[in-house]
């Protein structure tokens, strides 16, 4: 379908209230407008290996999206396809024009561990790298390349650390630079790799305030990648649950519930809500024999 | 001085390879050591000198089969045939020990004499031609222009892979050219040099420079002045004192390195 131009999309919206059915058809006109990157039964793997078969999966503009799942479920590998390191086995994964063509940039946080810290880079080189794709071949960094880096830090509340050794940063501070770094590429999506793996409850606390933070005020559509589920279940919006190579999404409320975590997990859970707060306590193992 | 200006004139060949292999494979060697891949240099360095060894049996040319096999070495430990059932450790391991023996059964069955061939396979810098010296110009001028007109690039993806993909960069072309000129560094500079003084190059200076410096553009300057400067002084050294200039080389390093060491530890 062709991609409506602003206006008219905004008169067929004004227009469109007065009509019930009108109204509808331009919710779903947006939520395509809007829409970044969509899988339709999809099957992923390496080699002759089957991961994750039949993924259906959209991530539309404004989205704060969790995929979680027991370990060696497959969401790395989800997150390989989003990132286009792996291709799909069958099915399609379509992403966004502007994306496709590389006008609109998708951010990616790695895990931290992933990162060597043998490497004497500052925390202004290592941001700086998410300028690289722009700045091109045979070409150094200019002016609003080190705008765009100290906006990027000042975003993350790193900005007095510029010229800090990357190695020598808390494990906080590191996946604070690791989200500069992505938000220096201006990405209309943020990927988030396992944020706050190794984190202490304050540690955890920032990053994922942070998050949102990015999220509500420079409207970035989130998706981030967690085996934590109690992180997951007081921010994200909508849940995708891996469970044996297939992936269940909806939103929060629908997808996390006790009956779904203890099919997946085989464990008695329970979830609680305290000060609006959601946590997520496992009661017993249970009898996988009956 | 009369003597030592004839010295340098005498051998002014053997100075001028070592000064290009030094200074190219202690630069190199700084991604080999942040990279963790020191056993891949030293298995290479073994590869390399089977490809002369190889050549030499037949009677082909030694220095472009010295980095046709380097170039096949580092394409072959660069992959895992056996999946998730050996390390990529053990994939060098083998690579290392199978090219060490061959190259000593091809040694033995050659024609010319084992010390000889030793000299040839291992290098012997005072036996260096001018041709070798030029082809290793032309080397090293090549190898530095990609690295210092793509730092950027190949320092990204040697620092992170993954994100770079992410981007959009090409990573697994500069991981290529990265191996690749690492290979063919080491390749030219056993053939010049000699197995041990590569292989103290591409370790030793990296390491000091690593040491002593906080930014990364220090570590590779540090790591190349380092490299030169006591590959240059350990040729004196074993000519004035008639030792073996490999091991010469190898041990002035680590003199060097031991200072370093002093001074990192007073330094604080």
């Amino acid at each position: 379908m062709r991609r409506l131009d602003a206006t008219t999309y905004h008169l067929l919206l004004r227009e469109g209230t007065k009509s019930k059915t009108f109204a509808s058809f331009l919710r779903v006109l947006d939520k395509m407008n809007n829409r970044l990157v969509e899988f339709k039964k999809v099957v992923l793997g390496y080699g002759k290996k089957i991961v994750l078969k039949d993924v259906n999966l959209t991530v539309t503009r404004g989205d704060f999206l969790g995929i979680a799942g027991p370990n060696g479920s497959g969401k790395t590998t989800i997150l390989r396809a989003l990132l286009k390191t792996i291709k799909p086995k069958s099915g399609t994964l379509t992403f966004r024009e502007d994306i496709r063509k590389g006008k609109m940039a998708i951010g990616y946080v790695p895990q931290r561990e992933f990162l060597d810290e043998l490497y004497p880079l500052t925390v202004m080189e290592v941001v700086m790298m998410g300028r690289y794709a722009g700045i091109g071949l045979l070409k150094k960094p200019k002016k609003e390349d080190y705008s765009t880096v100290h906006y990027a830090l000042a975003c993350v509340n790193m900005e007095g650390n510029v010229y800090t050794a990357f190695r020598d940063l808390s494990g906080g501070q590191k996946q604070r630079v690791l989200i500069a770094r992505a938000l220096a590429g201006k990405p209309v999506m943020l990927i988030l790799d396992e944020p706050t793996d190794g984190l202490d409850i304050k540690g955890e606390h920032e990053i994922m305030e942070l998050i949102r933070d990015l999220h509500m005020n420079q409207h970035l559509t989130v998706l981030m990648v967690s085996h934590h589920l109690n992180v997951m279940a007081n921010y994200v919006d909508r849940l995708a649950i891996i469970d044996q190579e297939t992936m269940y999404v909806g939103k929060l409320h629908c997808i996390l519930t006790e009956d779904n975590l203890e099919k997946i997990y085989a464990m008695k859970v329970k979830i609680l809500e305290v000060d609006g707060q959601r946590a997520i306590l496992h009661l017993e193992h249970r009898n996988n024999n009956g | 001085m009369d003597d030592f200006l004839t010295t340098i004139s005498l051998f002014r060949y053997a100075i001028a390879g070592i000064i290009l292999v030094s200074f190219i494979c202690s630069y190199l060697g700084v991604y080999i050591v942040l990279k963790r891949i020191i056993f891949v240099g030293v298995a290479i360095a073994q590869i390399s000198s089977l490809g002369v060894a190889f050549a030499l049996l037949l009677g082909l040319p030694p220095m472009a089969f010295s980095i046709l096999f380097t170039l096949l070495g580092m394409f072959g430990m660069s992959t895992n045939p056996s999946g998730k059932r050996l390390s990529q450790e053990a994939i060098i391991g083998l690579g290392f020990i199978t090219a060490s023996a061959v190259t000593i059964l091809l040694m033995a069955k050659s024609a010319l004499g084992l010390h000889e061939i030793e000299n040839i396979v291992y290098g012997d810098i005072l036996a260096i031609s001018p041709l070798q010296v030029y082809i290793a110009l032309g080397a090293v001028v090549t190898i530095i222009t990609i690295h210092l007109l793509f730092y950027k690039e190949l320092v990204f993806v040697s620092f992170d892979y993954d994100m770079a993909r992410a981007l959009g960069i090409n990573a697994r072309l500069w991981n290529l050219i990265l191996y690749l000129t690492i290979g063919a560094a080491i390749a030219i500079g056993i053939m010049i040099a000699g197995n041990m003084m590569i292989i103290a190059a591409i370790i030793l200076p990296p390491i000091n420079g690593l040491i002593l410096s906080t930014r990364l553009r220090n570590a590779f300057i540090i790591s190349s002045i380092q490299g030169v400067s006591t590959a240059t002084f350990a040729f004196f050294l074993s000519y004035l004192l008639d030792l073996p200039y490999g091991p010469t080389a190898a041990a002035s390093s680590f003199v060097v390195l031991g200072f370093s060491f002093i001074a990192f530890k007073l330094r604080g």
